[in-house]
Order: C-alpha cells, then structure tokens, then sequence
C-alpha cells in the first residue's frame, strides 16, 4: 500500500509525536509498504487557530492509498480511507480550558473559538474509518468530548529486542527528562524511609537547572550520596540497555500523565518490575498492583515500601518483572498489532 | 446587545407583524432594537422611530457596533426590496419567510447589472435569464419556478446565519447557507383580538381570505367551490381583505356574479379593519397552493383569533397537527373544498371546537418569547462562526485578486472540503 | 539562525530537487544554523486542485522560524516576514510549457483560469527582494513571464573535491538519469557512424525498466555492444566520479533543461569538455561551442561528427577541457557564498 503518516510539527521542536510518526514509517517500510511522512507546520496561536484548520483542509494526499493521521489538527487532512492514531487533543480547549495552562482568557471570543473546534474535531474524527488513541485516558477524552468510540493502540518501542535482562542488581533506576513533574525528588524521599541496602540511580536530561540543583539538595540534606546516584544528561541508548538490564526494578512516577510512557515499556521489554504511583495516569494502565510492579501511594514512605519488597525477594522482583514483559502481549503493545491494526 | 432589524412595517405585511411582535419581545428582553423599514413606500402608518432604507447614512448609522442584523425576507419586491438591498452592503441573519422568492428575484431583475441576474440564476437554478423570464410569461410561473428556481439560494447564500420556520425546502437552504441554520416555529401575535360585531347577520356564514389577494391564496377555487353547490352559495358570504390586482378581481367577480354567489372585494385594510374582520369571521381560509412560504402569518393569526382555518396538506401546514385544521388535498382542491365548506358551514359546534384547539397550539407554539429566545440563540451561534466566516472570506478574497473568475470545478475543490466549516442545521 | 527550507513533495516519488534541498539543510547546519526541511504535499493533478493547495501553503503558520528559503511553487507561498526564495522552478505548467502545449493545464475554462491564477500569485510572490533562480534560464523566464528580476544563483557542486583530470582512456561518459527526456538514445545512433575506435559509456539509473530495455535492444540491433557500454543502476558517488574523471568528454543532451545540469558541472568540475545539442537549454551557459565543448544540433550525424572529434583532435579535447573548467569555476558556485546569499 502506498501509505502517508501524517502529523503537526512546530519547526525546531522535537518531542511529541515524532517518534511514533518516524518509527511508524521505518516499520511500515519494513513491512513492505512505500511510505511517506508529511508534518505540517502549526501554531497554537488562537487567532490563527480556524485559518490552519482550513489550511489543512485542503491537503491533497489522494496519491495515497491511506492516511495515518497522528498530532492534531492532521485528523482535519481529507481523505476516503483515513486512520486516526490519536495522541491527544489540542488540549487547551479541552481538559485544560479550566486550568491555569490555558494561556488565554475565558473570554466569549475563545469560548466560542472552544466550541467551533470541538464541533470541527468531532466531525474530522467522524470522517476516520477508525480513531485509535494511545492510552486509555485519551480515549475517555475523545468519548467526553467528540462523542466517539475510539480503540486504545499503544505505542511500542522501537527495537524492543535490544532489551534484556541480565541480572536483578541492587538498584532502582529511574529514566526520565529530571523535570517537577516527573517527581524524582518523590523516589529520592523514598531513600529515607528505605530499610535494605536498596539504591536508587535516577539518569536523564535536566534542562530545569533549578530542578536538578534542588534534587542534589535532598540528597545532601538527608545523606543519601551513597545511596543514591544522580546522572545529568541525556542517556546513550546502549548504556539505558545495559543499565536496565542489571537493574533491580525500576521507578517511574510522573504526575497525572496521559501515557504509559517508553521507560515503562522499556522496563517490560528488560523484565523488570515498575514501581509507580497511583496518580500517575497512563502508567497504570499497564502495571497492575503486585502482578507485575507496584502501584503506591505518592509518598516516599509508600515507596521505600515496595523498593525494599523487592530487594528482599529477588524472586518476586524476577516474577514481577517478567510479568511485566508479559503485560505487553497481553495489551498488544508490538509493532505487529499495530501495523494490523492501523492497516485493517 | 444591539439588534438591527430589516423588514417590512407597512401594515398589511404578516411578516412585518411578525417581525415586530419578536423584536418587541427582544426589546423587553433588555435589547437595543433598532427597525429599518424594508418596504418600497415608508409610510406614516409605520413604527414610529424606524428607519427607512433610503436613508442610507442613518442606517449605516445604525449598523455601526451592532451585535447583529437581522433581516427579514420574503417574496413580495416591494415589501423587501430594501432588505435585499442592504444585505448586500451589511451582512446579517436571514429569517426566511417565503420558501418561493421568485417574485422577490423578479422585482430585483428589473434594475439589476444583466451579467448579475445571468450568474445568479445560472449558479442558484442552473438555468438561463431567458428561461426564467419565459417562465414569467407564462402564466405558470409559481408552479415551475418554484419547483426549479425558487432563488430561496440566492438570499441564503449572503447571509451569516439563518432562521427558516419549517422544514420545507430545508435542504435547498442549508446546501447554500454559509452559517448557522435554525428552524424556528414562527412567532405571531395579534395586536388586537377582538369579539364579534353585534350586527352580524345570522345565518350566514362569513368566510374570509386576507393578505395580498393573489391566485396562491385561491380565492377563485374557493368561489368555483361555493358556486357549486346551491345550498352553499345561499349561505356563504366571501369576503377578501386585502390588495388584490385589477385583472384578477375583474376575473373574480365576473365569476362570482356568473356562479350568483355573495363575494366582497374589501381593499387594501388597515390593522384595525383586519381585526375586525377577522374576529367577525366564521372561517378564515389559508389556502396556498403552491406552497411558497416557510410558515404562514396569516395562519397563525387566525389561530391565536381562535378562528376555524381551511388550509392545503403542504409544506409548513402539513406539519401541523390534524385536529387544529381542515386539510384539503392538493390532488383534489375543489372537492375537498366543498365537503369542507359544507362541514363548516353546517356545524357552529365543529368551528368552535377547531377554534379552540388551533388557538390552544398556536398560544404555545407560536410564542414570540419563545422565537426571541432562539433567534438570540441563533445570533451567538452565527457569532461563534465568525472566526470560521472571516477565514472563508479572506481566502476568497486572495483568489479572487489572483483571478479567480468562479470556475465551478475549481469551486468545488475550494468549497468540498470546507463542508465542515458550516455548523449542521438545528432544530429550535 | 533557525532556517526552514521548504520544498514541494510529490507523495511517493523522489524529485530532482530533493537532493538540493537535502543538501541544503546540511550546508546550513554545517554552518552552525538549525536547519530544517518541510516538504508540502503538492499534487499538480487534477489542474482544478491547485488553487486549493495554493491557498493551503499561504494559510500555513510558521511559528520559531527565523528565516525561510522557498524553492518551489507553491512552496514559495508561504507567508514569513524572512523569506528567500531560490527558485528551483516555477510552475512550468503554467507558463513556458503551456505555450508549447505540453501542460496538464488543458485549453479550456478551468485550464485558463488556473493559469491565470498560477501567474497572478506568482507575480505577487516573487516580487519581493531575495528572489534568486537557479539558473539564466529560469532568470530569463521570471523576466519575460512576469516582468521580475532576480539573481542567479547556481546549485553548488556538493562534492567537488571528488571531481579531477585522471586522464583519458578513450571513451566518452553519458551520465544521468536514463529517460527519453535525457535522449541517451540518440547518442546511441551516433555511435552507429563513428569509427569502431570511439566508445561510449551510458551510465545512471534508468527512470523505468522499459526505458533501459529500449537502449539496450537498440545498441543490439545496431551491433554496437563491444563499444557502448550499459550501466544502469543508481551508481555510488565514487563509481560516478571515477567514470567522469578518466572520460575523454561528458555527453548531456536533455531537452531544454531549466539549469546547467550536475553532469555538466560535475564534468566541468573534471575539466571534460562537454558535448551537447543546441536545444539543450541551460547548459548553453556553460558549454559554448568551439569554446568549452561541442554543440551540435540534436541530430544522430552531427553527433557523430562531435564524437569523432572527441576521438581524433586532441589538442581541441585538452582546449576545451581546460576551458570548461576555467569558465565553470569563475562561476564561483560554492556552498560558502551560497549560504551567504540565501541569508542575506
């Protein structure tokens, strides 16, 4: 099939969709299908906000036999066979129009642009054969507010196959961008209450100065420095493998987040159990309460919890841990299921 | 907010009533409603305060900082043509009252740019100016042009938002709406209800037909009916309200005095007339045929005067519920006409009871504070697009400086995908 | 600077351009700017869907772009208040193609409405200042279409330093993309009257198999396998090097190019004379008959009697080979003052 994935993008910034869209295109290519990837520009600015939507209207992509729509407003793009892959909304007019995030006034002008948009979604979403969102929490969204049934398709990781597991060493590791919101200080808490020799290496980019000066300061106040290590910096592929693989479990605990998110999967794809909390969102839909990781109270207290359980119990550790591999066939989450699914 | 509404204010124009009764309301309501008098005359005789539409500084005037225009559009040319005229220069919501505006196109045609009529009538109808005006010629004109041309399209396709009070001929509206469409039931409130005149003669049975007497409203059906039946043409008394053309009255009354039957050619009438004539009423005949408007004044003011009404099973009354009404069957006008006339004629009790029930519906369907309220709905609605408007129109002000000429195919390559820009219609 | 080069895309097949553009987008990051490339979906068919699109690249939003460089129609139309437009084309359908009859813009209503429409758009776009073409002949076309001045700028070599003199044996390079457009074809029924000393080379990727299938029968039918060589495969940049590099002469005849051509340039960069037809188009910038090479008309015995010369005078050979590199480097077309022009 002759297939084009199409996706919003704001010029210089990487993030968002663009892993899933490349990723998607390699492994459609692999499959045999010529494929090419279209990102069109956008910009949130309200004022231009209907002109981009009609602009995307008039997309031509008939030489292809299907469309694959990710970031949004890409659903808007016509097409006789279109496929949502539907990674979120434009969230501002939607669950975050009652939020400080909003960035613009709740004023008649933007309710009214709120209400054309949601009008405009629901009926680009309509025109899909199929909508597909990437997490449970988005697909209630697309319920709430379109009115439609939208199918969960998770997103895999790419190569899931270098992953694996060597040996459950004495660390909990923690891979994520050190940001507030993904709560790094909450797992080195967690360091006080521990009982074991448990460690904690939480790794990643720290592009919140402030933030990562504040995360080496609990560790100081609280003399952790042996017990818990602090990697600035984005994370070579090969050392996230080898890391993982030894690791003991590892943490993810982020605030409220739609998705799972990849170091989830890339714990499962290692077999090792992931520790979250239970306002973390996303995560939850893949780790299940002591089937293959934990899901505690957001409290250091509750933590140190489960990160001596598994270092006590190397058993349970390797028992949750392929688990949590498990997990991943159970939801489907392979580029198999997804090319099927997106193709059907 | 500030409305300014466009519509007839001379007194015999229904559309003029009703388009006050609900700009009234909208006033109450806390509204600052400003009126343009659409009609060709301006007389005395209209709201005081309103604004002709000749006064083309004052009205611009008006429309300065109003949060909409409201215009009110029916098929007479001399009762709307100031409408037409300003929705060209000031774009606003259209309450479509006539479904058929052919006569409203062909009054505009007389002093139109001839490339003008030539594109409209070949972009709304697909057909030529040459048509169309053979079509006129022929006597036949409500019948094929408004199966063909009711050019109901040609007034839509300027407005921002639009108000239709039935479903009839719906679908020609909301293809060419570039808005918000709003069905609405047709507010209409009588200024002045009144109880008989004493001096009725007993015995005979007062039919009435009022509005501008044209052949739509069949009064010569209506005259051929009674006529064919002794009994009826002794009891029947038929009485026209309203302007009627010298060459159909003259037709009129050489029938009526050939078929020996009692027919009273009343004139134009003044508000006060009217109420009198309707209260003294037994009947009030509504017949249309073909049906050209989306819902009928005259109807609804007989109903509210709790008055027993004949109408045509089509278009706006079909939709009305069977108890309220007599039906006659398009397929069989005359017949159906004489059993009618009959029925009524024979039975106070039946007229009393149609009576009562079509004012019960009427008092609760055809509310003007109700109509306000979904015309206010309709005027925030139309503003929400607005963002969606100002996109259409930006771009198609950039081809057009690039030479777009309208080729259609190109159109449809424009227009086709922005299908989802116009708002699905809804159903007040 | 963060630049965004914008191009055109035609879903699912690779354009001439698109190399440049890559080429492009690395140049500028080598330089130390943030490069990034969009390509606009743009499907010249059907003729009526044009316009559309052209309203589509003016309604786009570039948001965190500091400079854009526009290379093709309608491309060129998006709106930034930073913009260099290096004109690759313009939308030849509408202009010197429709006049030869050979447009996909038909003779009818729509057909000249969509030209006018192409034209007006263009008069407006490329009216600004930074409006450099690729070439005198596209200079040439701006100026006579749309009364609009520009400056050439010629598409650099992107590895001149590949491209050297090691001397003659004795064959001369048809390289290039195989089509009808490029008439290798031609060269073959030269070959038919020269003498049995004189070889070809015919070397590139072939635009389709039949194309290749029809060279090869013919250079059978003619008998001429032992001294026309059929490369045809998309050959590495070394291989194609080392085939201009030892060639008595470089062979192009492309019917009325838009520019001079990588083969003229990469032969020029070697110091081969060229050998080319009067209708070529740009090339006639860089080869001059008697001066830089041979032009001939585009006729199998006038071909033939260039071919022989190739074979026979020597002198004329090393002349002009040392000429058309002369001429092709005080050209000064180079990716530094490129950049620094596109910049500005």
């Amino acid at each position: 099939m002759k297939i084009a994935i199409v996706s919003s993008a704001v010029p210089f910034v990487s993030g968002g969709a663009r892993n899933i869209v490349d990723w998607l295109a390699l492994k459609l290519r692999e499959a045999g299908h010529r494929t090419e990837v279209v990102y069109l520009p956008f910009s949130d600015d309200p004022a231009r906000l209907i002109d981009q939507h009609a602009a995307y209207r008039w997309v031509d992509l008939s030489a292809a036999d299907r469309i694959i729509c990710l970031r949004p407003p890409a659903h808007l793009v016509p097409h006789p066979n279109k496929v949502v892959w539907f990674i979120h909304h434009i969230r501002y007019y939607y669950d975050l129009w009652d939020t400080p995030y909003r960035g613009f006034p709740d004023d008649a002008t933007h309710r009214d642009l709120r209400d054309v948009l949601r009008l405009l979604d629901t009926t680009a979403l309509g025109e899909a054969r199929r909508v597909y969102t990437n997490s449970a929490t988005v697909q209630q969204r697309v319920s709430r507010f379109n009115g439609l049934d939208a199918d969960v398709l998770y997103p895999p990781v790419l190569e899931p196959e270098r992953f694996h597991c060597a040996d459950y060493g004495d660390e909990i590791l923690y891979v994520s961008r050190l940001e507030h919101h993904k709560r790094q200080h909450l797992a080195i808490q967690a360091m006080r209450h521990t009982r074991t020799p448990v460690r904690l290496r939480i790794a990643g980019a720290g592009q919140n100065p402030a933030y990562v000066d504040e995360l080496h300061a609990i560790v100081d106040r609280y003399g952790l420095a042996d017990r818990v290590t602090i990697d600035v910096g984005w994370l070579d592929e090969d050392r996230k493998v080898e890391l993982l693989s030894t690791a003991l479990a590892t943490a993810y605990i982020p605030f409220d987040e739609d998705s799972y998110g990849y170091p989830s999967l890339e714990s499962a794809h290692s077999r090792k159990a992931i520790v979250t909390t239970s306002d973390s969102g996303g995560v939850t839909e893949l780790v299940d309460d002591e089937r293959n990781g934990f899901v505690t109270e957001p409290t250091g207290a509750a933590l140190a919890v489960a990160f001596d359980r598994l270092y006590s119990d190397r058993a349970l550790a390797r028992r949750l841990g392929e688990a949590a591999e498990a997990r991943l066939g159970e939801l489907g989450i392979s580029w198999a299921n997804v090319i099927d699914r997106l193709l059907a | 907010m500030k409305i300014v509404i466009h519509s007839p204010l001379v007194p015999e124009s229904a559309i003029g009533a009703a388009a006050t009764l609900v700009g009234d309301e909208l006033a109450r309501l806390g509204h600052h409603v400003v009126y343009v008098d659409s009609a060709e005359r301006h007389g005395s005789s209209a709201r005081e305060g309103a604004l002709s539409w000749g006064d083309v500084a004052g009205v611009e005037l008006a429309h300065q900082g109003a949060d909409a225009i409201v215009y009110h559009v029916g098929n007479h040319f001399p009762y709307h043509q100031g409408g037409l005229w300003w929705l060209d220069r000031a774009p606003g919501i259209v309450v479509v009252h006539d479904y058929f505006l052919g006569h409203l196109f062909y009054g505009w045609m007389q002093q139109a740019d001839p490339e003008e009529i030539e594109l409209a009538l070949r972009t709304f109808a697909g057909i030529g100016r040459a048509e169309f005006e053979s079509m006129a010629a022929q006597g036949r004109f409500l019948e094929e042009a408004s199966a063909r041309a009711p050019m109901v399209e040609w007034v839509v396709a300027r407005a921002t938002g639009v108000a239709v009070h039935s479903a009839w001929g719906l679908d020609r509206v909301t293809a060419w709406a570039p808005g918000p469409v709003r069905r609405i039931s047709l507010a209409y409130d009588p200024k002045q209800v009144r109880s008989p005149s004493p001096s009725k003669r007993p015995g005979r049975i007062r039919l009435l037909t009022f509005g501008h007497i044209n052949p739509n409203k069949l009064a010569h059906e209506v005259i051929e009916a009674i006529g064919s039946d002794l009994d009826l043409a002794a009891r029947i008394e038929y009485r026209l309200g309203g302007p009627i053309d010298d060459a159909y009255r003259r037709e009129l009354e050489r029938r009526s005095s050939e078929l020996g039957i009692s027919v009273t050619f009343l004139g134009p009438v003044t508000d006060d007339e009217l109420a009198r004539e309707i209260a003294d009423a037994d009947v009030v005949s509504c017949l249309r045929w073909p049906a050209l408007e989306s819902a009928s004044a005259s109807a609804i003011e007989a109903f509210k005067s709790g008055k027993a009404t004949m109408v045509v099973d089509v278009g706006f009354y079909a939709e009305l519920p069977s108890d309220i009404v007599v039906k006659v069957s398009p397929g069989s006008i005359r017949d159906d006409l004489v059993l009618a006339l009959t029925a009524l004629a024979d039975s106070a009790a039946l007229r009393r009871e149609l009576g009562e029930r079509a004012r019960d519906f009427a008092d609760y369907e055809f509310s003007d504070r109700y109509y306000a309220q979904q015309l206010v709905e309709l005027i925030h609605t139309v503003r929400a697009w607005a963002p969606v408007r100002s996109t259409i129109s930006d771009a198609a002000s950039a081809l057009v400086a690039w030479g777009y000429r309208g080729d259609p195919r190109i159109a449809e390559r424009l227009t086709g995908p922005l299908a989802i820009f116009t708002p699905a219609p809804a159903a007040g | 600077m963060r630049v965004l080069v914008a191009n055109n895309m035609a879903p699912f097949i690779r354009g001439g351009a698109e190399e440049l553009a890559d080429e492009l987008v690395r140049q500028l990051r080598a330089r130390g700017h943030d490069a990034e490339l969009l390509r606009l979906p743009f499907a010249h068919e059907p003729a009526e869907g044009i316009p559309a699109q052209m309203l589509l690249a003016r309604r786009l939003v570039l948001e965190n772009v500091d400079r854009l460089i526009a290379l093709k129609f309608p491309a060129y139309l998006i709106p930034h208040p930073s913009t260099s437009i290096w004109l690759l084309h313009q939308f030849r359908q509408a202009y010197d193609l429709f006049d030869a009859g050979q447009s996909n813009l038909r003779e009818d209503a729509t057909g000249l409405e969509v030209r006018d429409i192409v034209r007006r758009a263009d008069d407006e776009a490329l009216a600004r200042p930074r409006v450099f073409t690729n070439s005198s002949v596209t200079q040439d076309r701006l100026k006579r279409y749309n009364g609009l001045p520009s400056e050439v700028l010629l598409p650099p070599l992107n590895d001149p330093e590949r491209f050297e003199d090691l001397g003659d044996e004795g064959y001369v390079f048809a390289g290039g993309r195989i089509n009808d457009h490029k008439r290798q074809s031609l060269l073959i029924e030269a070959m038919a009257s020269t003498p049995p000393q004189t070889r070809l080379v015919i070397a590139g990727p072939a635009d389709s198999a039949a194309d290749a299938d029809r060279l090869r029968s013919r250079i059978a039918e003619l008998g001429l396998e032992s001294r026309v060589t059929l490369d045809v495969r998309f050959l590495p940049r070394d291989v194609y090097a080392d085939y201009v590099n030892r060639s008595s002469a470089v062979a192009y005849l492309p019917f009325d190019e838009d520019s001079l051509g990588y083969v003229t340039m990469e032969a020029a960069q070697a110091g081969k004379p060229v050998i080319t037809t009067t209708d070529s188009g740009g090339l006639l910038q860089l080869v001059q008959h008697g001066k830089t090479g041979w032009v001939v008309p585009p006729d199998p015995a006038e071909l033939a009697s260039a071919l022989r010369s190739v074979a026979t005078d020597e002198p004329a050979r090393k002349t002009r080979g040392a000429a058309i590199r002369k001429r092709w480097l005080s050209f000064d077309a180079n990716w530094d003052r490129t950049i620094e022009r596109l910049l500005a």
